[in-house]
């Protein structure tokens, strides 16, 4: 049972937006990690023992049948090995991609905060690294997130029931201005324990790099009702 | 009459607007000299179920009587609101002695829940 349901992290005095927390996405990457060396430690000792034994073809042919067979059996997992190798490398590489400064107008604190109906200017900054990305798209995006217990997993899901498009594909972005409004009828932000309603500025940049994992970098904005509700 | 039984004046209202109601019960079956009214906000869909902490209120009851007449200041928040992975419904429980009973209440602006549509994903 819980007494507040208002998100905490309201804009502060700096009117500076903080990123969606990085530990979860260690925690992600180690997961993969171990799970990576876990299914290749043991499909490709397997595997290469199995074709060993096809090359010295001492066996019969039934024996043969049988060891092609392992071999198709194993491939799979070869293939999910090849696969969390790469999800790992991405994960990894992904931490470092670079994080925007994202600041707030002076209106937002005139206002005391973001509430449903404003409409507020944010700028962005890239103080680094923004020559990874080949373009950049913007957008506020609300949504609902819950997180459930499947077995022993802590399973969270998304819905999103708002997003509008700010810029779209943008080649020149080291730094921008847009113009951010919250819909008159908006959900408040609400935070409980395992469900919450948030609302986010998020930035997505294609990297030069073909094949190369987007970067999503998400800005939570805390919206508090409109202020003749 | 079986058990007590809560009448409003408005089902549906606005954040920081008057509750008004009464409630009735069997005289016969029951003497209470408290009322209580218990307000709170709780979840439901796929996630985890969050419940706020209840509002409530204590009236007292003159001898003999079967209904009592109540009002109480709806909540500024959070909004009734139904999505598509989550429900925010908010419940009035009356306490009538030894008796108990609920009912569904909305809680948002022109007292009406915030319903979303969703994209599809």
């Amino acid at each position: 049972m819980t007494s507040n349901w208002r998100p905490e992290g309201a804009p502060d005095a700096s009117l500076v937006l903080d990123p969606a927390s990085r530990v979860t996405h260690g925690c992600y990457t180690t997961f993969l990690l171990i799970f990576a060396i876990l299914t290749n430690g043991a499909a490709w000792p397997a595997a290469m023992k199995l074709g060993v034994r096809l090359r010295e073809s001492q066996e019969s042919a039934s024996g043969q049948i049988g060891s092609w067979a392992f071999g198709l059996f194993l491939l799979p997992f070869l293939a999910l090995g090849i696969w969390l190798i790469w999800q790992t490398i991405c994960s990894f590489a992904t931490q470092w991609y670079p994080v925007p400064r994202i600041e707030l107008g002076e209106v937002v604190r005139a206002e005391g905060g973001i509430r449903a109906g404003s409409k507020f200017p944010v700028r962005w900054t890239f103080e680094e690294r923004a020559g990874l990305f080949r373009s950049l798209s913007v957008s506020v995006v609300g949504l609902e997130e819950v997180q459930t217990l499947r077995g022993t997993d802590l399973v969270t899901e998304r819905s999103v029931f708002h997003r509008n498009l700010l810029i779209e594909g943008a080649t020149s972005f080291r730094q921008g201005l847009v113009t951010v409004s919250i819909p008159q009828d908006a959900m408040p932000s609400f935070q409980a324990r395992h469900n919450r309603i948030a609302w986010m500025l998020r930035m997505e940049g294609v990297p030069r790099v073909r094949f190369w994992p987007m970067m999503v970098r998400e800005f939570v904005m805390i919206v508090e009702a409109a202020s003749n509700s | 009459m079986s058990g007590p039984r809560i009448e409003l004046v408005k089902w549906g209202l606005a954040p920081g607007s008057m509750i008004q109601g009464r409630v009735l019960w069997d005289r016969r079956e029951l003497q209470p000299e408290m009322v209580e009214v218990r307000l709170f906000w709780h979840t439901a869909g796929a996630g985890g179920k969050d419940q706020g902490a209840p509002i409530q209120e204590q009236f007292p009851v003159g001898v003999g009587l079967g209904e009592l007449a109540f009002s109480m200041m709806a909540p500024n928040g959070p909004y009734s609101f139904s999505g598509k992975l989550l429900s925010i419904v908010w419940t009035i429980e009356v306490v009538v002695a030894t008796q108990s009973v609920r009912e569904m209440l909305v809680i948002g602006p022109g007292g009406r829940e915030v319903v979303v549509g969703h994209e599809a994903s």
